[in-house]
């Protein structure tokens, strides 16, 4: 039954990628800029629920729910403070602009906090639950299982919300609602609140399998790119799809084929995606 | 005064001319010159890490200043180059000068190769694309161990030498390895500067701002991307031959993310599609980190602020920004000097 335990273990880290894809491919449909930073905040999101988590010691789910309403506050002041002028600059700039937060954000947390790896245990880190002759890690259910809620959640905010309509609508067509008088910076505000509170949510939830280091963020960034492409910038649903997709296949070819050219298969997979349909996969005629 | 205004170079006054030309020359006597005077190894190896990131710069802005596509492909070049001199000398003990061939045409053939399915992607996919072929590289080279020796790195690759008929010489002194990276980057500097004059630099431009437009009239539009994306890996590939020498090591790290995002950062902020840009990109850059050392720990974060700022508030580079300034300078005074 080791491929339940597989299964299980893709499914977890397809949660990972699922949360950090989401927030990069909302970012995109509605605010038009790819967030090369997404990463560092999920860094930061993790450092934020050590220091709730380990330093103040609050128990798990409060730290939880300061680490998505830190990061949720801290996704609007990015938003708020760089990305409203850069909005209008070419995407050259804005690219290079959001490189610049992910180089400072490393290094403020390098600088501040230290490189020494440090983990946050909490109480499921340990705990595993028994199915037949396997046991599971509890943390891992808890993430695919709370993912699958937030997500659930996500995708009813977003369908019928106020807000939710007005994020779409900016994703559809960002003249049009300008024109009928949507406050489109306030819910690009909104956008990142809202894609800084999942990479939270995901680094409450993972990082208790990982250590924490400022580098933590970097590969996922890439991966990130990889699922959106693979599920089609922008549209959410099929984001989470290809997430949690990608990370059972991964999975699998760790374990059956080979752990250390697991990153290139996901390239691979990208460039055959690329290559098979190059114009349908950023199609944002749907938008979100 | 009209066709004054539409063309600053006509308009430019000739003693103006004549100081620029005086400034330039100036310029590369102290380039030539100063190595001589001064005790200071660090800064010459500053001065060789500045050139090196100017060759790929320069290379890199064909793509991405001339061609308007993002590319992470460089560094990747830069690494085929490296292996291919450096293998070429440790295990088949090739020549400095067959080794840096080699390091110009295998890259300059796998480009070739990848251009073809990459260029019929659009914007964002193309960047992915060169993510991925990057990303794939660097990885084949920390895990294809019997060729790379991986982490472990190549050691033991041979200066730079050139032993042609009576010619025989071999770089000894950090000194040399400046004097050997200044020639190679003064030559891409004219590479690029004849083709950015020549009908292919401007069928760059074409393709540049409607490569729409341009296929309808006939351009063989993916022959000269081919072609911009060749040219950049050739002297990726030179570049690499050239470090690996000069370190006399090479790694995977050479292949790794960060050189792209800091070519990207040179073109970007130094202002992509002229000719100083990179140039000037690359000294800054390569300066910036160094001069930033005063304040030894923050020096990293306190750059990328300023990236954040400059990309904030000097969208066009640095380069770009000042020709518009001194522009509207000069504009400004010939309108007051313009007759009532």
């Amino acid at each position: 039954m080791v491929v339940l335990d597989q299964l299980v273990n893709g499914l977890a880290l397809g949660a990972l990628y699922a949360l950090i894809a989401a927030g990069v491919a909302v970012i995109f449909g509605v605010v038009g800029i790819v967030n090369f930073a997404h990463g560092e905040l999920y860094m930061l999101g993790a450092y934020l629920f050590y220091l709730a988590h380990v330093t103040f010691g609050l128990p798990y789910i409060p730290g939880l729910v300061v680490t998505i309403a830190g990061m949720a506050a801290f996704g609007a002041l990015i938003q708020l403070v760089v990305v409203r002028r850069i909005v209008h600059r070419p995407w050259q700039s804005q690219l290079v602009a959001t490189l610049g937060l992910s180089i400072l954000f490393l290094n403020f947390i390098a600088v501040a906090v230290g490189t020494d790896p440090r983990r946050a245990f909490t109480s499921l880190t340990r705990a595993t639950l028994s199915v037949g002759s396997v046991s599971l890690s509890y943390q891992r259910v808890a993430l695919i299982v709370v993912t699958l809620v937030a997500f659930a959640a996500l995708h009813q905010y977003v369908r019928h919300s106020r807000m939710g309509k007005a994020m779409r609508a900016v994703s559809q067509n960002r003249e049009a609602c300008v024109t009928v008088g949507v406050d489109v910076q306030h819910v690009a505000m909104v956008t990142f609140a809202i894609a800084a509170a999942l990479a939270g949510l995901a680094a409450a939830l993972y990082a208790p399998l990982v250590t924490i280091t400022p580098t933590m963020g970097q590969l996922l960034i890439i991966k990130a790119f990889v699922v959106v492409i693979i599920g089609g910038f922008g549209r959410l649903d099929a984001t989470v799809a290809a997430a949690l997709g990608l990370g059972v296949a991964e999975s699998f070819v760790i374990q059956y084929v080979s752990a250390t050219y697991v990153d290139v298969f996901a390239f691979i997979i990208m460039l055959g995606v690329l290559l098979a349909r190059p114009h349908g996969l950023f199609d944002r005629r749907v938008g979100i | 005064m009209s066709t004054a205004l539409a063309s600053p170079r006509a308009g430019r006054p000739t003693h103006v001319a004549v100081a620029r030309r005086g400034a330039v020359m100036a310029l590369v006597a102290v380039l030539i010159v100063w190595p001589l005077g001064a005790q200071s190894d660090y800064l010459a190896g500053v001065a060789i890490t500045a050139l090196v990131f100017m060759i790929l710069a320069l290379g890199l802005d064909l793509v991405v200043g001339r061609l308007g596509v993002l590319s992470f492909a460089h560094p990747a070049f830069f690494g085929i180059g490296a292996y291919t001199s450096a293998l070429l000398a440790v295990h088949a003990h090739a020549s400095f000068v067959v080794g840096f061939l080699a390091a110009i045409a295998v890259p300059t053939v796998v480009a070739l190769i990848v251009a073809v399915p990459l260029f019929r992607l659009s914007l964002h996919a193309f960047a992915m694309g060169t993510l991925g072929f990057a990303q794939i590289a660097w990885v084949v080279s920390i895990n294809w161990e019997q060729l790379t020796r991986g982490l472990l790195c190549l050691p033991g690759v041979p200066p730079v030498a050139v032993h042609i008929g009576p010619l025989d010489w071999t770089a000894v002194s950090l000194t040399d390895y400046y004097y050997v990276a200044l020639g190679l980057a003064t030559a891409c500097f004219f590479i690029v500067r004849r083709l950015g004059r020549s009908r292919i630099g401007r069928t760059w431009t074409a393709i540049r701002d409607d490569d729409v437009l341009a296929a309808a009239n006939g351009v063989p539009v993916l022959r000269y991307q081919m072609l911009a994306l060749a040219v950049g890996a050739g002297m990726a590939g030179a570049a690499g031959a050239f470090f690996g020498a000069y370190s006399s090591l090479v790694c995977p790290t050479n292949l790794a993310l960060p050189y792209s995002i800091n070519l990207i950062i040179i073109l970007f902020l130094g202002g992509r599609g002229t000719l100083i840009g990179p140039v000037i990109g690359a000294i800054i850059f390569t300066g910036l980190p160094e001069y930033l050392r005063v304040a030894q720990t923050w020096q990293l974060a306190i750059y990328g602020a300023l990236i954040v700022l400059a990309s904030m508030y000097l969208p066009e580079g640095i380069v770009t920004w000042a020709t518009d300034r001194a522009r509207a300078l000069r504009m400004r005074r010939l309108a007051r000097s313009a007759p009532r």
